[in-house]
Formats: structure tokens, sequence, C-alpha cells
């Protein structure tokens, strides 16, 4: 169920509905919550159901196991990791590793690994990655004694499945979550504005600017030739920049907004990341969650900015290349996390951002160096192939070719319209303007009213949001 | 200041804007009027005395509404298909759609080159359709009826409507209820279709397993007592001799086997039908051909009872 579809419209004020019903009785709201979530979570395929239960079982019963027989607390830890890495090593990475083990040994025909898989095996649960990466921070906490666990099932089930952010996050911690399900948060009027302006705003970031920019990128990394010029590659890039930008932010938007309207507060995941002036302040202000997740819970375990330099390198390498990993079983985004990686040894080496933060103007070209180096790790996690996303960058920095974006009309106003909206953020103008004051108030309303007339007019084709995949 | 209801009031701000725009912006309302039209054609229910199959010459060419005024105790369905192959996917489909009242039924094939060859096997838009998330489809089905006035637009319509541009050349699709969209194209241009039917003719041609296949289902309908009758759907004369040359199509080999299956095949005086590509029929042909195809279908009910 996708929250752009009118079914999610009718499915939300079901829940809405009821919830009211329930009012203040705790277990018939984490009862309703998970129900509605599993139903959520079920729509796409209800035999998915199964894996979500299965691996918070394990979780649920191993962090209650952690307690009761605290000498053993590392046998229950490995019991829960074989359960979480094992489904989804199955789910998501049995087809890529197969494949590569066949290419290695030169198998093929019936000895084939890809071709003994079972298909069911091959189709990867929406959203796996996140739950699975928000059950198992569950169990390590416990373990590391930083949170008690739940011997609630109903609870621990509402804090796994908590259908806004069940298949593309934010990455929402149980320490976080798990005490605020356990308590009636009523919304103000205040939060509900608040939630209503991240839906509305997710909503546009979704459906007006990525869903149109979508077919511009879908037409250009899918020609079977790469033979435009430079300036038309760099443009693609931008547009794919922020096609994912606005399509995963937007969805997080939407969680947090609908999280506000539920009474509980789900982190920030995006902090405009484009206007970032060095990969390092990149790396905290995009997918925050999963950054926040990789940094506590593998960068840090291996060893963080503690040891040799070498050894500071070779944790950064290992967490961004995971990370790459992470998102999914190609070689181009390993590519990309390992680009990322690279990028960040130089800038640790060099420290060349410190150089840049004198003055406006050269924070300013700080940003677009950063931005250069995100567009050309773009082009490999969106490429279909590594040789497809080397011939591109090939191409970025041979600076040859006609002066054309390849954006058209309606990409070059959804491009000025993020860079306008980034510059203004950048510029802190917002924190000039005084909210209070009744014209700001109204116009705040007006400006929110001629948003949503322009998702439904200008909404482009619907589709899935990227990060389903992951 | 604290505004107490800013939600409800920028809501109604919202619907105000929204309705208003309605009714001034260029929209895609066709697009959404096509969505419901396809789900709506694959979806239809079980009641209807006389379908037609076949592939776009049909759905474009035969209008039920007009075969209905000739044929006025049946219901009639279009229940053809872009690119439409006339093989089992379809036929077990169509049969699906007849009523289980007790009375007359007919099937129509609009038997093109097109339909049996290699290229239309999959049916690839009739799977799509039927394959649909059920979300989509209940979309599709009861919300789009009620919401397609605000269909999305783009940003170049907008930019067109603003500057007053008027396309140069452009397609007329208005999708009828039972199945018809009633075509046309200005200017006309007999010509258009040659060349990409050129192209698939170089790698598909008639195949005599699909003609096969589609005699064996003919004759079982037939011994069902389903009436099963045949027409080639009329196209232009180059595009006619481009199908017989390159395509294979031997029309009367054809209709003979067809007649010698059980089935029943209507000859028709293609001259007396103009098409805008060369290959679809303008709305009046269209209206002509059911009418032609409703009297000899009542000719034929006479004859046999």
């Amino acid at each position: 169920m996708l929250f752009n579809s009118l079914i999610f419209v009718v499915f939300a004020i079901v829940y809405f509905l009821v919830s009211k019903l329930i009012g203040n009785q705790l277990k018939g709201r984490l009862f309703w919550l998970t129900a509605m979530s599993f139903f959520f979570y079920g729509w796409w395929d209800w035999r998915f159901l199964f894996l979500i239960i299965f691996s918070g079982l394990v979780d649920f019963s191993a962090a209650i196991g952690m307690r009761r027989w605290e000498k053993h607390g590392k046998i229950f830890l490995v019991l829960s990791m074989i359960a979480n890495i094992g489904s989804l090593s199955i789910f998501k990475y049995s087809g890529f590793i197969a494949e590569n083990i066949d290419l290695l040994l030169g198998l093929s025909g019936q000895y084939s690994l890809v071709k003994n898989i079972p298909e069911f095996f091959l189709v990867t649960p929406v959203g796996i990655s996140f739950y699975t990466f928000q059950s198992l921070s569950y169990t390590i906490d416990v373990y590391k004694k930083r949170l008690e666990p739940t011997r609630n099932i109903l609870h621990f089930f509402a804090f796994l499945s908590m259908f806004p952010q069940l298949v593309a996050g934010p990455i929402v911690r149980a320490k976080i979550m798990l005490p605020q399900l356990l308590k009636i948060n009523p919304v103000s009027r205040e939060g509900m504005w608040t939630g209503f302006r991240f839906i509305v705003k997710g909503f546009f970031k979704k459906m007006v600017i990525a869903d149109n920019l979508a077919p511009i990128v879908v037409a250009a990394f899918g020609q079977p030739e790469i033979t435009q010029s430079s300036l038309y590659w760099w443009g693609i890039s931008i547009a794919f920049a922020f096609q994912i930008y606005c399509d995963f932010a937007g969805y997080s938007d939407i969680a947090r907004g609908l999280a506000k309207w539920m009474g509980y507060e789900f982190p920030d995941n995006f902090n405009h990341p484009y206007i970032s002036t060095s990969l390092r302040e990149f790396w905290t202000r995009w997918h925050i969650t999963l950054s926040t997740w990789f940094r506590d819970y593998v960068y840090i375990p291996l060893g963080g900015n503690k040891g040799s330099k070498f050894r500071q390198h070779l944790n950064l390498w290992v967490t961004m290349i995971l990370s790459g990993f992470w998102h999914g079983a190609e070689w181009t985004y390993i590519v990309w996390g390992a680009l990322h990686a690279f990028f960040q040894s130089f800038e640790r080496v060099t420290n060349w951002p410190s150089y840049l933060l004198k003055n406006k103007f050269l924070q300013a070209i700080s940003c677009l160096f950063v931005m250069a180096q995100v567009l050309v790790a773009w082009v490999f996690f969106r490429a279909e192939s590594i040789l497809q996303a080397w011939e591109i960058v090939k191409t970025m920095f041979a600076f040859t070719g006609s002066l054309q974006l390849g954006w058209g009309l309606s990409g070059t106003i959804l491009i000025s319209i993020m860079i306008l909206n980034e510059t203004i953020v950048a510029s802190r103008i917002k924190e000039k303007i005084k909210w209070e004051k009744p014209i700001w108030a109204w116009s705040e309303m007006i400006f929110y009213a001629m948003v949503i007339a322009t998702i439904i007019f200008f909404r482009g084709e619907g589709s899935e949001f990227i990060y389903f995949q992951f | 200041m604290k505004i107490y209801h800013n939600i409800p009031i920028t809501l109604i701000i919202a619907t105000i804007l929204v309705v208003t725009l309605s009714f001034f912006l260029p929209t895609q309302q066709q697009k959404q009027l096509a969505e419901i039209f396809w789900t709506e054609k694959t979806f239809a229910p079980a009641k209807f005395d006389l379908i037609l199959i076949g592939d776009s010459r049909t759905y474009r060419g035969v209008s039920p509404y007009e075969m209905e005024k000739k044929l006025t105790d049946m219901k009639v369905l279009n229940f053809a298909y872009s690119n439409g192959g006339l093989n089992p996917t379809i036929f077990e489909a169509a049969e699906k759609k007849l009523s289980k009242e007790d009375r007359q039924k007919v099937i129509i094939l609009g038997v093109t080159a097109n339909c049996i060859t290699g290229y239309t096997q999959n049916n690839e838009q009739f799977t799509i359709e039927k394959n649909r998330p059920r979300e989509e489809i209940i979309e599709r089905r009861y919300l789009n009826p009620l919401l397609y006035r605000f269909a999305p637009t783009t940003i170049d319509l907008v930019k067109d409507w603003v500057t007053n541009k008027k396309p140069q050349n452009y397609y007329s699709s208005i999708y009828n209820n039972k199945g018809w969209v009633e075509s046309d194209k200005y200017p006309a241009d007999t010509t258009e279709a040659i060349e990409s039917y050129k192209k698939d003719f170089t790698s598909f041609k008639v195949e005599e397993r699909y003609i096969e296949t589609m005699l064996n289902q003919v004759n079982t309908w037939s011994e069902k007592g389903i009436l099963v009758v045949g027409f080639r759907p009329p196209v232009s004369q180059p595009m006619r001799e481009l199908e017989d040359s390159m395509g294979l199509y031997n029309e009367a080999e054809i209709s003979a086997r067809f007649e010698a299956a059980g089935g029943h095949w209507i000859e028709l005086n293609m001259s007396e039908y103009k098409t805008y590509d060369g290959s679809h029929l303008g709305k009046e042909s269209a209206l002509k051909l059911s009418s032609v195809l409703a009297e000899q279908v009542r000719k034929i009910l006479d004859r046999i009872n």
C-alpha cells in the first residue's frame, strides 16, 4: 500500500477514526496499531508477514532470554543476528551471492547456483532492510544494557511493524519508540498542524518533484549507448540527485507527519543534505537514521576514530561499503559506498573543507565541490551496470558536446524550485521571519493550500518509492 | 498569533482553489478516462450476448451501441485489446463474459493479420489489465470516475494553454462504454501506419499454428451452440496488399477454413470505409461497419433459426 494511493487515504481514515474510538486504552491502541500495520504490510504480499513475525518473535524472545540468563547473553545475541542477517541474506542477497559464485567458479547449467535457488527466495520482501535493522538495534541495545526488554509482545510488535515507517524508514530505534508507545500522548492543535505540514511537504516532494523527474532519469539511463554531452550527464545526475532526495525525504516527511498525528515523534531523517560544505557534514544530513545506525552498530564497534590512522580509514571504508551493500545486492551500490569512503578519506587526509569556510563565497565553492562528488557517486547508484556508470562518468569529465542539460521545461522548473528551496534554507531567511504575526499565519495557510492544489494538478505518474526496494 | 483551525481553513482554501482550477486548467482527463475504460472492459460482468474480440482495429472500428440498434434483443461488448492475439487466453476470457441466460450467444472475431502472428500471442495489454494490483483496480473502477475532473496536467500542457498554442497534428479518442474507442486523426494520413507494419511483418508472419488454434476454438464454440462470426477489419488498399504479401495473410483461405470449422465469415467491401492512418477506421466508418456487422449477424441468425 503506497502513501500516494487513494487506498492509503481510506486506510488512514479508518485507522484514525477507530483510534479515536479506542481512546486512552493502551492495550487496545497497541493491538489496533499492530493489526493495522500487519494489514498495511500484508497488502503487498501476505506471505511475507510470516517473515516479519518470525524475526520479531526471535528478537522478542532473545531479548527476554538475555535478561533471564545474563551469562549466556551472547548466545541470544548471536541467535538474533543469525535470524535477522540470515533472512536478509536469503531474501535479499542469495541471488547476488549465487550469481557471483557462479561467475567465479564458472558454474552453469544444472550446476548453476542461481538456477537452483527457490524462486520465492528471489523476491525481496518490501522494506526488509529497514525492519531488520530496527529489530537488530533492539537486541543489540538490550545486550549492551542500554535498554530493558519489553515483556509485552503487542508492545514489541507495535514498535517493529509500525506502519508509517515500516517499509522505508526512518529507522526508529527501540529505545526511542518503545517508551513512547507506552504513553498516551495527546496531540495538540499545533502538533496536528505540524503533522499536516510534514504530510503536505512530503507529498509535494514525492508526487510533484520526484515523480516528474523520474521519466527524465529513466529515459536517460535506459539508453543502450552513452552518446550525449558532458553537460547532459551532469544535468541528469542533478535530476537524479533531486529525484532520490525528494522521493525518500518525501516518504520520511509523510511518516513523520503521520506519527505526529498518532502522538509519536520520529527522528529527523533528512536535513537539506545538498547544502553541506563537507562530505562529513553530508552524512550527518542524508538518511540520518541509517547513517547513525551504521555509526553506532558498525563504525564504533570496529574502533571508530580510535587506533592508527590506517585503522580509522579502514573502519570508514568497511562501514561505507556495508552501507552501499545494504541498499542493494548489486556491485553498483558497493562501488557507490566505496566512492563515498574514498571521498571521505580524501577529505580527512587533506582536510580541504577547513580552507573553504572563511567566507560565504568559499563556502558556496565548498558546497559545489561536495555536490560534484555526490553527483559522481549517484551515477553509480542509479546506473544499470558498473560499465554504464563508468561510461557516463567518463563522459561527464570529457567536458565536450552541446550545452543541453536534458531537463526540458518541466525538469528545469522542478530543479529550480528545489535549488531555490535549498538556497533559502542555506541563507536562513526563514529564521528571520516573525511567524507569530497574523499575516504570516495566513500566508502559511494559503501557501499550503496552493501546495495541495499543485500536488493535485501537477502530480507525476504514480510510482513506488525508490527506497521500497531496499 | 495562534489560529486554532489551520487545517480546516487550509483545506477549505485548497478546495476552492482546486475546484476553480479544474474548470480552467488543461488536464489529462483522457488518460484517466482511458484507464477507467480498460479496467471496466477487463472486469466487465458476465451479462453479454454478443462479444467482439480482436485487436485495435476491432476496438476502434466497432461500436456496440450501434450494433445494439440493429440487434435490439442483444447486449454487446467490444472485448478487443491493443495487439490482441486470437488465442486461448482471450478465448477463455471472452467466453466468461457471455451471459448465463438462455439466449443465442454470438462471438465475433476481427481476424487481422496481426492477430494470428507471434507478435500478439502474449496478449500483453489484456494480461497487464487483468493482473493489475487490486488497489489500482479499485481506484480505476470506483474512484477515478468521481475524480477524473481533477486529472493531472503537465507544465508543457499549461505552457501551450497560456501561449494559446494549438497542436498541428492530433488524435481524438473518445472512450465509450462497452469497449469502443471512437477515434480520428487530424489531419488524416492514410500512409502513417504502413512503415510500422512493414517492420513488424519483417519478423512476424501469419502462422499456421495460430490459425489452427483459432479454428479449433471456432469449432468448439460452434459445437456449444455459440454463433461464431469472423471478418477482416477494413484497412486501406496499400495496407491490405502489405498484409497479404509481407504478412502472408490469405483471406480466401482463412474464410473458407473458418466456415468449414463451423463459423460464418462476413465479406466486407473495404473501399466503403475510410481509415485515418491506413489501419484504423474513423468514427463515421466505424459506425457504418458496426451497422453492417449487426445486419449480417441478424441475417445469419434469421437463417439458422
